[in-house]
């Protein structure tokens, strides 16, 4: 019973966190909506576009906040009135959804800090010597168990010409854990994840092509900026924050690298990024 | 605790494993039967073959959304005298209103329930959790 207690104060001093965070960032967003209502009759379309795009993004961070928080809430709840009830299995589910749940919070409120560092030029990457292959081979092995669940293979195409160059291998796995874990939310079974890299001139290339069914063209030119939701045929209940790619775009440019979409012929959608290799 | 008699069945329609075990574990406190469905496209299949005395819809779900399922519910002969209460995280009043049309019983705010008052907005519309209310205190 002290690990759980442990996890429950854990928990509610991070959800403390979260809503200092959360209070913090909507008085900001508010402000910045209030701003712009009040010049709405002088906005264009494109504007309006926006705004709507940020009104939308502020419901949506609202609803990824607040169902982990009832989650934590209410398994605490149960957890205070029916102790003597439940058996150790029920109080260790419930503990543990507790877990998870606060980590979702965190990732979530993480996700947020880092746009708001790059969107103030503030965001810092810390690089040193990498075998990037090595990178590459690391994340395809954490990624294995699931693109098996989903009844998909990771295939690997990686050029051995390669040498060590620097970069900071956390941040780059951050963006492929992105880009992974998003093609194989869209790949339907029996489909493939490629893992490829390359020399191009004074860059490294690296591409991640799914078999899913691909983004609209309209949807491409949009992806990479905030509030800004990805590929609409995906599951509603998996959306997430719709940041992974503003920040995987910040990351790839704090490098001085690029980031972006093509088409994967025959099917699918490919995301390629660049690392300079000197 | 023990049940003399059939335990009352409840339906949770929820894509959120979380959410639908917390739901789950405080109505089977209460002694009801709790069945199952992740994906709203087999929720019909499943209201037909479990036969609940009470339906927890959420309206945001894979597959079809909980308000396609209330409609389709409400429209179809076999289906019609179910029981529905509604999880909503949104609380839109269009979506509300819509559901309260469409003929749910009420609905719950997610964010704004703990499981324990979740369990006695049920008590209240289902009554006992068994049909002859004969329960064994161990």
């Amino acid at each position: 019973m002290n690990e759980a207690l442990t996890i429950i104060s854990v928990s509610v001093t991070m959800l403390s966190v979260v809503l200092l965070f959360l209070y913090v960032r909507k008085s900001e967003e508010y402000t910045q909506i209030k701003v712009k209502m009040d010049n709405m009759t002088k906005l264009g379309q494109h504007d309006q576009e926006t705004q709507r795009a940020r009104d939308d993004f502020l419901a949506m961070v609202v609803h990824e906040m607040r169902s982990p928080l009832a989650v934590i809430r209410g398994s605490a709840d149960l957890i205070v009135k029916e102790v003597d009830n439940l058996s150790q299995q029920q109080i260790s589910d419930l503990l543990g959804q507790i877990k998870g749940s606060s980590t979702h919070l965190l990732d979530m409120v993480n996700d947020l800090l880092d746009v708001s560092k790059i969107e103030a030029g503030k965001f810092e990457i810390f690089v040193k010597d990498h075998h990037l292959n090595k990178t590459l081979r690391d994340e395809a092995h954490t990624f294995e168990a699931l693109a098996r669940q989903h009844g998909l293979k990771i295939d690997m195409q990686l050029d051995d010409n390669i040498s060590k160059f620097k970069f900071d291998e956390e941040k780059v796995k951050q963006v492929l854990n992105n880009l992974l874990s998003n093609a194989i939310k869209f790949t339907p079974r029996d489909g493939t994840v490629t893992i490829l890299s390359k020399i191009q001139d004074s860059y490294a290339q690296i591409q991640v092509a799914d078999t899913g069914s691909g983004i609209p063209d309209y949807l491409k030119a949009k992806l990479f900026h905030k509030f800004v939701q990805g590929r609409e045929n995906g599951d509603p209940s998996e959306k997430g924050s719709g940041l992974g790619l503003v920040i995987s775009k910040g990351i790839i440019e704090a490098h001085g690298g690029t980031i972006w979409i093509e088409d994967n012929h025959p099917r699918g959608t490919k995301f390629i990024f660049t690392l300079p290799l000197s | 605790m023990y049940y003399l008699g059939m335990q009352k069945k409840i339906l949770i329609v929820e894509d959120d494993e979380a959410f639908f075990n917390l739901c789950a574990t405080a109505l089977k406190l209460k002694g009801y039967n709790v069945v199952h469905v992740a994906d709203g496209s087999q929720a019909l299949e499943v209201i037909a073959n479990e036969k609940p005395d009470l339906i927890l819809l959420d309206i945001v779900l894979p597959g079809m959304s909980g308000l396609d399922i209330l409609q389709n519910i409400k429209e179809t002969e076999e289906l019609k005298g179910n029981r529905v209460i509604m999880l909503t995280n949104f609380g839109t009043d269009a979506n509300v209103n819509r559901a309260m049309e469409l003929g749910a019983e009420d609905y719950i705010m997610k964010y704004n329930v703990v499981p324990s008052e979740l369990a006695n907005k049920v008590s209240v519309v289902l009554g006992d959790s068994v049909d002859s209310a004969v329960k064994f205190v161990s």
